[in-house]
């Protein structure tokens, strides 16, 4: 697996981080130098995980890898108190 | 003598002959932090007034007549990762720069409870990501035993600390080697527990099923006291267990008759000549001190090295998104735009507030996680963790004690591997199998090469400290490498 500046550029937006194309050329090559490394677990020829025990780590489906945004504002218009654009909260210490 | 050469024994009979007092002692180590750091640069916050006003307290009840603690008196460094109430807790992270801790760490809290005297805190890599501590957002700790070369990391500051006599003890991190490998480059013992035996409240989480909390010390001796008091269950930590303290009596039980096992499957490959030979040294030493030599095979460690950068990597993609500048961490100055989404704000907070290498780690780890590869590689990863697990297990079966290198090389220079990751990553290839299969380890010196400390490791079975501790403290005793000295020209002959 050799990423791309495109892989890099869609993961970076899943955890959401904006490298710069310096950056994501970078990152593309050193990962995929760390990867191919990875890989060798694949290659190990030790059996595949089972389905019990993978049920016993991920025990649901993951959704799918795409970004989701939410309305801000929509959310904000909940808050019990408001000023301007911000929300008031108890003080804390 | 130099009362920074004193061990915790040596300090306490001072202390209650009244031939010394904590704020003496303290003072010394406090000048030396002051002197060395222009240098050095190990800590990130020095606490040299706390310190002083602290060990003036102690002094007080010592004279009140009260019986001092395990480490009453003891000067302590802590890794930068561990949270101290009131107190700036970075992590060496731009995005956590303005994070003073709102409470204070159970590790930490126990030192103190402990009669500890806190100093300050030291430098690490970035979220303890990293074998150089070249990876600190705020500046670069330097070898004690060569300024242009590299301590180790992620705990380098720590160990640091404890070489150059700028602490007696510290205490590190080590989630695959963050606290063996800078020990071995530094010259110090360093010491991971078994997953479980430490606290992990208070510390900053890199990889939370991995993380563990250890001590640093110049002997073996220093080293369990220290272990003593950081061990035990925690509420706020629901993977810790209750444990007895390892008692002082196996320091000197030494190590006749203890079988100790030696990999012999060519897994030694890589490593630097020189650091080869010490390794060998080293067992013929054990032996002739008595113990039986075996030689095991663990096939599946090689693998280590493998998952457990899907694991970690999986893991900080996960723990390092809280940092988006509303949960937690900011970037000075960073208040979202007028107009500006919530995703805008947080990716332009993330992106200028954490490094490359958590970058990288956080984008290799969203790889490892999603949907398409989560099968290939994390819960593979997952698998053969078990498998490796087993496999020790195995071994252990005929043996009390594994012995081997704690790195494949000396320190190395400074800038040497900073932006190569993979040849950096490799620098942990002995340490990491002990994290994976969940087993205590500890670095001890064994000599020097390249005129650089060189560190060998003890790995022992699973909630095995005690058999743990007496195979180091009789190689010690044995070798006679004991509180190895930077300034002592004498022993890079």
């Amino acid at each position: 697996m050799q990423f791309t500046d495109a892989d890099i550029a869609h993961l970076a937006t899943l955890v959401r981080l904006s490298p710069t194309p310096e950056q994501r050329r970078t990152y593309a090559e050193q990962l995929s130098r760390v990867l191919e490394y990875v890989d060798q677990m694949n290659a190990s020829g030790v059996a595949a995980p089972a389905e019990g025990a993978r049920a016993s780590v991920t025990p649901y489906d993951l959704r799918e890898d795409r970004v989701h945004s939410h309305d801000g504002m929509n959310l904000t218009r909940q808050a019990p108190s408001r000023e301007g654009a911000y929300i008031v909260s108890p003080p804390t210490t | 003598m130099d009362v920074k050469e004193y061990s915790i024994q040596q300090l306490h009979a001072a202390y209650a002959s009244g031939a010394l007092s904590v704020e003496a002692v303290t003072s010394a180590y406090v000048d030396s932090v002051a002197n060395q750091e222009p240098t050095l640069q190990a800590f990130l916050h020095i606490l040299g007034e706390q310190a002083i006003a602290r060990a003036d307290a102690l002094d007080q009840r010592l004279r009140a007549g009260e019986e001092p603690s395990a480490l009453f008196g003891v000067p302590l460094a802590i890794k930068d990762n561990l949270c101290l109430a009131g107190t700036p807790t970075t992590a060496a992270s731009n995005v956590l720069a303005p994070y003073v801790a709102s409470y204070t760490a159970t590790a930490v809290q126990r030192l103190l409870d402990a009669g500890a005297v806190l100093l300050g805190k030291t430098n690490l890599d970035e979220f303890a990501m990293g074998s150089s501590t070249e990876n600190s957002a705020f500046q670069k700790t330097r070898n004690p035993w060569d300024p242009k070369r590299v301590p180790g990391g992620s705990s380098g500051g720590s160990a640091v600390a404890v070489a150059a006599r700028q602490s007696l003890v510290a205490v590190g991190s080590d989630t695959g080697g963050s606290i063996r490998q800078p020990a071995s480059f530094c010259g110090v013992v360093g010491m991971k527990p078994t997953y479980g035996r430490v606290s992990r409240n208070g510390l900053i989480a890199l990889s939370s099923s991995l993380d563990q909390v250890g001590p640093f010390a110049r002997s073996v001796a220093d080293a369990l006291a220290v272990f003593n008091a950081l061990v035990g269950a925690d509420p706020h930590d629901a993977t810790t267990i209750a444990s007895d303290p390892v008692p002082p009596s196996v320091l000197t039980e030494g190590l006749a008759s203890l079988r100790v096992g030696y990999v012999d499957d060519g897994a030694l490959q890589g490593m630097d000549d020189e650091v080869q030979a010490r390794v060998q040294e080293a067992l013929r030493l054990i032996e002739r001190a008595g113990a039986v030599l075996v030689p095991v095979r663990i096939p599946l460690a090689r693998l280590s090295l493998a998952l457990y950068y899907v694991i970690v990597t999986s893991e900080v993609s996960s723990n390092l998104s809280r940092y988006d500048g509303i949960r937690y961490g900011q970037v000075p100055g960073a208040r979202a735009a007028s107009g500006e989404t919530f995703e805008q704000y947080t990716t332009r907070v993330r992106s200028a507030g954490l490094g490359a290498e958590a970058q990288r780690r956080s984008i290799l780890g969203t790889y490892t996680l999603s949907k398409g590869y989560a099968d290939k590689y994390y819960h593979r990863a997952h698998a053969l963790m078990r498998a490796v697990a087993e496999d020790f297990d195995a071994a252990f079966a005929n043996i009390d004690v594994l012995f081997g290198p704690t790195s494949p090389s000396v320190a190395f220079p400074l800038g040497e591997k900073f932006n190569d990751p993979l040849t950096m990553y490799l620098s942990d290839i002995f340490t990491v199998p002990a994290n994976i299969a969940n087993l205590p380890a500890i670095s001890v010196p064994i000599g020097f090469a390249h005129q650089l400390p060189v560190g060998g490791q003890f790995i022992g079975p699973r909630f095995g400290e005690s058999t743990l501790f007496r195979a180091a403290a009789g190689y010690e005793a044995e070798s006679g490498f004991v509180q190895l000295s930077p300034a002592s020209n004498a022993l890079h002959a």
